[in-house]
């Protein structure tokens, strides 16, 4: 798993790429905590580049969503491609987060 | 054969040789002139004996007297060497004669030759008569004839001549039996040494000789240069002694050295891995190793630490025999030690030679290739202090050299640091580790057997039988010529996880590390490949399976102890079976609470989720406690052309 994090105006996108599983859902909370540490209010999962997903990356997403609330902001998941997308249906996860499909969606939803 | 004989003999045949001859020659001369001499004084002799019978027989003849003539002439018989007389009278008529009974025809000749003084030599018969004819008064009344017998003078000659030779005869004895005694008294110390000489030869010298007395009387002679051979004689055998004694005893320690070296070589070798073949998890090690000697300096180790990793070492110590090998020792001991601890192969090579360097009192150095193969992933990681650099191949294709990136041998400088690199090895792709005892054998034409022909070679051989078939071509190669250096070789196989992948069955174990949730993607995604799987079904199978292990690997166990977790999978018509088996706590995935899914995001938990997605994608979930193992079987659905939900 690779992350690289970009944060402008209150706004963090973190690009993933590979698969986030047991090993690597610490290197991607950490990048959270990064990101939201950078001044990130709202936090974008970009998942265009990953095809894998276990239940430790959900949990990562939703302790983001729940920081990212408590400053007004939020957790969006961005480009989820058709592999993945079933499991935030199976998880409940489809009603707790905003899903965009470009960068300009995301900005604009915030 | 004169050669041969001794210098004794050869004087003596060559002394006796020239008298006999000077002996003969003077003998010869010697017997002519006594010869001569006596014949002259016979010839006088018989002259004055004729010239009196003419004056003797004047009266008779003119008296007419035959008689008295007669008597005359018998009675000169008498006379000693006088053979015979004749007188004639001047008509050439006999008158007398001393012969019975008649002249003899020989004589008769030299009756009728003119009457004058003469002398002649005859032969009558056998006898030599020397003929003297003197005339009576002038020839004028007759002549007489006297012959004296010559054969008197030569039985003289011979007698004197035989007197004479035997005391010649008597001289030359006692002239060589001097002479040979004197010889022997010269040669009798040399022949004395040279027997010696012969004793020392074949002389065990455990006692001393016994002509030894003999030639140390000789130390004594009085002739220096006898006595100075003899003296160098003595002392040779006392050397000889004392150096033999000293063989002895360092052939006493040489055999003690020959038994413990074997020793030595028998506890170097269980050092060391000793079975030529040796299967891992997911790799086939074979090595061989000869040393040049009882011990080597050549060392290879392989061994699996943290269940996970197979660390291969080749090395080289610089030099042979006892050094070399017990730097080796020393050197595979620390490696092996160091490597439990520590990951990295350039860190492990760096802390050894750190430790190496302060004790390295002989400036000795050492080459190592060392490896670190990952039997889960392939990854091979790896570190070159200054070793050939190793060959491989993917099956099927050429062999290639590899891993070239050298860093400094290590004994030299214990500040270097020695880099990690790697590489991925695909399944079935093989390493050959190997020291310069085999690239640098020679042939009796003094060639090297070379990179080149190990590549060849390789590149001919079943992967299977890399090493036999190489050490057969060495050998065939050197043959003649003794072997230089140690030989070593260690060949990996990486059969990899996909050899048991290839089916529709697949069973194997994981440890309870994090590390093993990397090994499952793999293995799941070369299942999938191996078996077609569409993607998603790859994917939920990996998901399921990823959270039952993981919840296992993280709250199964309360101990800090290595556990196996083991997973059965079998792809059937239209579904998958997953069977997970652990010495976990006991834990039914059946009973744990469900997870709200419809609550709000404030009330939703981080727990639970990984059970959820189980049971959801899951088409069939069993559990059983069997024997203190969790038994988990999973069935999910798949519909090959889509997605398994």
């Amino acid at each position: 798993m690779d992350i690289r994090c970009e944060v402008a105006n209150d706004l963090a996108f973190l690009r993933i790429s590979g698969r986030v599983d047991t090993v690597t859902a610490p290197e991607l909370e950490a990048a959270v905590y990064g990101a939201i540490g950078q001044g990130g209010v709202s936090v974008v999962f970009d998942l265009g580049q990953v095809d894998y997903l276990s239940s430790s990356a959900f949990r990562v997403f939703i302790k983001t969503q729940k920081e990212c609330r408590k400053n007004d902001g939020q957790a969006i998941i961005q480009a989820a491609n058709p592999l993945i997308m079933p499991l935030f249906k199976l998880s409940g996860f489809d009603r707790l987060f905003l899903f965009t499909d470009s960068d300009a969606a995301s900005r604009a939803a915030i | 054969m004169i050669r041969s004989l001794s210098l004794l003999s050869k004087s003596l045949i060559g002394i006796s040789a020239s008298f006999l001859l000077v002996i003969f020659i003077i003998g010869l001369d010697f017997s002519l002139v006594l010869y001569h001499n006596l014949t002259q004084e016979y010839e006088s002799k018989g002259l004055a004996i004729a010239d009196s019978v003419s004056e003797t027989a004047i009266g008779a003849i003119l008296s007419d007297d035959p008689a008295s003539l007669q008597a005359m002439v018998d009675s000169l018989l008498s006379i000693n060497g006088l053979a015979y007389v004749v007188i004639q009278d001047s008509s050439d008529a006999i008158l007398v004669h001393t012969f019975s009974p008649n002249v003899p025809a020989e004589i008769r000749p030299y009756l009728k030759i003119p009457t004058q003084k003469h002398t002649t030599q005859l032969d009558i018969g056998n006898a030599s008569f020397l003929h003297i004819r003197v005339p009576i008064l002038n020839g004028e009344i007759g002549v007489v004839h006297i012959g004296m017998d010559l054969n008197l003078i030569q039985s003289k000659a011979q007698a004197i001549i035989l007197k004479d030779a035997l005391i010649v005869l008597i001289i030359y004895c006692f002239t060589i039996g001097g002479l040979f005694v004197l010889i022997r008294r010269f040669t009798r110390p040399i022949q004395a040494l040279t027997d010696y000489a012969d004793h020392l030869a074949t002389h065990d010298f455990k006692d001393p000789l016994a002509d030894g007395p003999k030639i140390r009387a000789l130390t004594g002679y009085q002739q220096k240069e006898i006595q100075a051979l003899a003296d160098g004689f003595i002392k040779l055998e006392q050397d000889l002694m004392a150096n033999l004694t000293q063989l002895e005893s360092s052939l006493k320690i040489q055999e003690r050295l020959q038994s413990e070296l074997h020793i030595a070589s028998e506890i170097q070798m269980s050092l060391l891995p000793d079975q030529a073949k040796t299967e891992y998890e997911t790799a086939v090690v074979q090595q061989f190793i000869r040393p040049a000697r009882e011990v080597g300096g050549d060392f290879l180790d392989h061994f699996v630490v943290h269940h996970r990793y197979l660390v291969t070492v080749v090395g080289d110590v610089s030099g042979k025999g006892v050094s070399a090998a017990l730097i080796m020792a020393a050197v595979a001991t620390m490696i092996r030690s160091t490597a439990q601890t520590i990951d990295s192969p350039g860190e492990i090579l760096t802390v050894v030679n750190q430790a190496f360097c302060k004790r390295n009192v002989n400036e000795m150095f050492i080459t190592v290739f060392l490896s670190v193969l990952d039997l889960h992933s392939g990854e091979l990681r790896y570190a070159n202090a200054g070793h050939n650099p190793p060959f491989r191949n993917h099956a099927g294709s050429t062999w290639e050299p590899f891993g070239t990136e050298l860093d400094l041998v290590m004994g030299i400088d214990e500040a270097c640091y020695f880099r990690d690199f790697d590489t991925l090895l695909q399944p079935d792709e093989s390493v050959l580790f190997y020291t310069d005892g085999i690239t640098e054998e020679m042939n009796p034409a003094g060639d090297l057997f070379g990179d080149q022909r190990v590549l060849a070679e390789l590149n001919k051989s079943d992967s299977d039988s890399v090493i036999p078939q190489l050490i057969a071509c060495l050998d065939a190669f050197s043959a003649g010529s003794d072997q230089a250096d140690d030989q070593t070789l260690l060949c990996i196989r990486y059969t990899g996880a996909a050899s048991i992948l290839q089916g529709p069955e697949l069973t194997l174990y994981f440890e309870n590390d994090l590390s093993s949730i990397s090994k499952l993607a793999e293995v799941i995604e070369q299942f999938g490949t191996a078996n077609q799987l569409p993607k998603s079904v790859a994917m939920n199978l990996n998901l399921i399976l990823e959270e039952l292990i993981a919840n296992t690997i993280y709250y199964g166990y309360d101990d800090h102890e290595l556990h196996h977790i083991f997973l059965a999978l079998h792809l059937d018509d239209g579904h998958i079976s997953a069977t997970i088996t652990d010495d976990g706590i006991p834990f039914n995935p059946l009973e744990a609470p469900e997870v709200d899914t419809d609550a709000i995001l404030e009330d939703r938990t981080v727990g639970g989720l990984g059970i959820h997605f189980v049971r959801s994608l899951a088409s069939e979930i069993g559990y059983e406690r069997q024997a203190n193992n969790n038994v988990t079987r999973v069935k999910m659905e798949v519909d090959l052309n889509g997605y398994s939900m």
